[in-house]
């Protein structure tokens, strides 16, 4: 168990600033994605965090010490790869067990020879014992002997974990380990992942690309981007009060609608304004806090341009005078509109956001003006 | 699934210019040696006469073909594990490395590129017993000189240190090829997994799976090394008193000072047979790979 302290940690390649100036704390026993596009530099915080990368600037605290000149395999952390790293000439046993055999024999027990003594003898068995407990745990015992070649990309995923849970350490890193999946073994492991979470109790810090991923299995969620945090909060927090546009834009699908819209006086929001407005903002909401209506009153309107039908939802991309494309979800059970119709678009006022031309947040509780 | 007549006349053209080359270069030089084997056939004679096993017969009462045959894996036995060793510690030196990489690299394969023979007698002057730079060192740090090339218990292993040098920057740039292809995450798992230091994680990560790369060049260098030739004709002529005479020396010697050409051919069937062995114990261990994987 660890809580991880991030404080102003900057890294620098060349002339590059990959990471400027993180602060992030990480409470103990929490599950934290550090979510982003790639290139945000998510998987060098990571990297910074194991040990494995060297900051240019910065600490980072472990239990609230710091570790900075601690190398990798002295601060108690676990990683699994999204290669999943295993070691190909070594049986899935084999590999579970290397953690438990790099900290537990001295080198004499482990070279060849020292393997007929009875210390490694006996260390061997307890070893084999809690990887055979671990294999257990995670539905992997019958492939403790076959190597990792001959598995599935799951299989060797579950590998991976069991290789990192087999050592009990107090962090467990995770960078992308569902992204070689495919989408119907990585909902499923989503759910297991989160569920090992809750087991261990440990702090998991988690990296994707995937907001899905991240909305699904996080207590928090670390939205990273240009190698900045933009805003770190619970996933509810973060899809429901965005603080950053670029926020608002990379968390949720379909994606947040955004346009262009003048403030008035009154947090009066109107979407028909002149060009030489210099009250200008970016209003944004959500394909669910939309829904279609007549062309009378309604502060927005267009053609209907296509119509997505997943079933349990029906996304209807609307094509506004304006030439913005707007999605609006509407219940399928309801009167289904048709391509070509000309409708107009009513949102909630209670979810819309506002956005400065800076992309931060403008708090408000706004009105919507209808055009007359 | 049985081929029209076209297609069987298709396929034999096909392959008709890569039969015909191997007739020509392979299958007739070696028919005709394993003729020549068991007759008495000598360079200029008109005619010849089968004398079944005569010229073995007479290899196994000869003492310099033993000590030729001797020699032969004495120089082996150095140069193998020497060109492999100090190949395998460069290439892993110059891949831990960050700065000069293709200098080293470079440095260390030009002995490989340069012509042996031209090498050679650099290596004669190099060693030469009153002027050459190798035993006026020896003398300036306070070590006896030696007449390295004239005195018979050190040539053959002063001529393998020649064989060493000039062959392990070939291994050297294969390991380096095996080193790349071993992912970088695997040595950031063994960080983690809590690896104490470079011996460990050689052992771990990079022998193993490095193997199949020392088993190909352990094979290649033991068939280059029993094909030393350049090195003996120029510095020592198998001399002296045959300590350096190896099998490719004793086949020249035989066939183009003697004319002995069918003695010369037998020595030579020995030679095919100690090559083609070795390549076989490539076959198996490729074999045993493949179904290790």
């Amino acid at each position: 168990m660890a809580s991880v302290n991030i404080r102003s940690v900057v890294k620098t390649f060349g002339e590059t600033h990959v990471l400027k100036r993180i602060d992030l704390d990480i409470r103990d026993g929490e599950f934290i994605s550090l979510v982003g596009p790639s290139g945000c530099g998510k998987s060098t915080l990571l990297r910074i965090i194991s040990g494995l990368e060297q900051q240019s600037g910065g600490s980072i605290l472990l239990d609230g010490a710091t570790v900075d000149r601690i190398r990798p395999r002295d601060r108690d952390l676990a990683m699994v790869f999204q290669s999943y790293a295993l070691y190909p000439h070594l049986t899935v046993a084999e590999n579970i067990a290397v953690p438990l055999v790099m900290r537990r024999l001295n080198t004499t027990e482990r070279s060849l020879l020292g393997t007929l003594l009875p210390s490694a003898k006996a260390k061997r068995k307890e070893i084999a014992g809690e990887v055979g407990r671990v294999c257990d745990a995670l539905s992997i015992s019958m492939l403790k002997d076959r190597k990792p070649a001959s598995l599935s990309g799951g299989q060797r995923q579950r590998v991976a974990l069991a290789r990192a849970m087999v050592r009990k350490p107090s962090a467990f890193l995770m960078d992308e380990p569902l992204s070689n999946l495919d989408a119907k073994m990585r909902v499923q492991a989503r759910g297991e992942i989160a569920a090992l979470h809750r087991q261990l109790g440990s702090t998991f810090i988690y990296v994707t690309h995937d907001q899905a991923e991240a909305m699904t299995m996080s207590d928090r969620i670390a939205v990273m981007m240009g190698g900045e945090i933009l805003q770190v909060d619970t996933p509810d927090q973060i899809y429901q009060m965005p603080l950053d546009l670029r926020v608002a834009e990379f968390i949720g699908s379909p994606k947040i609608n955004v346009l262009q819209a003048a403030l008035t006086e009154g947090d009066v929001l109107s979407f028909t304004f002149a060009d030489t407005a210099n009250n200008r903002v970016q209003a944004a909401f959500r394909p669910e806090a939309a829904r279609l209506a007549g062309i009378a009153n309604a502060p927005l309107a267009g053609v209907i341009h296509h119509i997505e039908n997943l079933g349990a939802d029906l996304f209807v991309q609307v094509m506004t005078a304006g030439g913005n494309l707007v999605v609006v979800r509407c219940d399928p059970g309801g009167i289904r509109p048709a391509i070509g119709d000309k409708v107009g678009i009513v949102m909630d006022e209670a979810r819309l956001h506002v956005f400065g031309t800076d992309n931060r947040r403008i708090e408000g509780s706004y009105r919507l003006e209808a055009p007359l | 699934m049985s081929l029209s007549a076209s297609q069987n006349r298709a396929g034999l053209a096909l392959i008709a210019p890569a039969s015909i080359l191997a007739i020509i270069f392979l299958i007739a030089p070696l028919s005709s040696i394993l003729v020549l084997a068991f007759t008495d056939y000598q360079l200029g004679d008109r005619s010849l006469r089968f004398i079944g096993f005569e010229n073995f017969q007479a290899l196994i009462d000869d003492p310099v073909f033993w000590k030729s045959l001797s020699n032969t894996l004495i120089y082996s036995a150095v140069v193998v594990p020497g060109s492999m060793l100090l190949g395998l510690v460069s290439a892993l030196l110059i891949d831990a490395g960050t700065s000069l990489r293709s200098f080293y690299r470079t440095a260390f394969f030009m002995p490989v590129m340069a012509s042996l023979l031209a090498m050679a007698i650099v290596w004669e002057f190099m060693l030469h017993p009153s002027f050459g730079i190798v035993n006026t060192t020896a003398k300036a740090l306070g070590f006896a000189s030696h007449n390295w090339l004239k005195d018979g218990d050190i040539a053959l292993y002063v001529l393998a240190v020649i064989g060493i040098w000039q062959s392990f920057g070939f291994n050297m740039v294969l390991f380096m090829a095996g080193l790349s292809a071993i992912p970088r995450d695997l040595y950031d798992a063994a960080e983690l997994d809590g690896t104490p230091h470079a011996w460990e994680r050689f052992r771990l990560i990079t022998w193993p799976l490095l193997a199949p790369v020392a088993v190909f060049v352990a094979i290649t260098s033991a068939i280059r090394s029993f094909q030393v030739f350049d090195t003996v004709h120029a510095l020592t002529q198998g001399g002296p008193n045959k300590a350096t005479e190896v099998l490719l020396y004793t086949i020249y010697a035989e066939g183009f000072e003697f004319f002995r050409s069918s003695h010369a051919a037998a020595i030579t069937i020995v030679f095919i047979l100690l090559v083609v062995s070795v390549s076989l114990l490539r076959f198996v261990s490729l074999k045993k790979n493949g179904e290790g994987a």
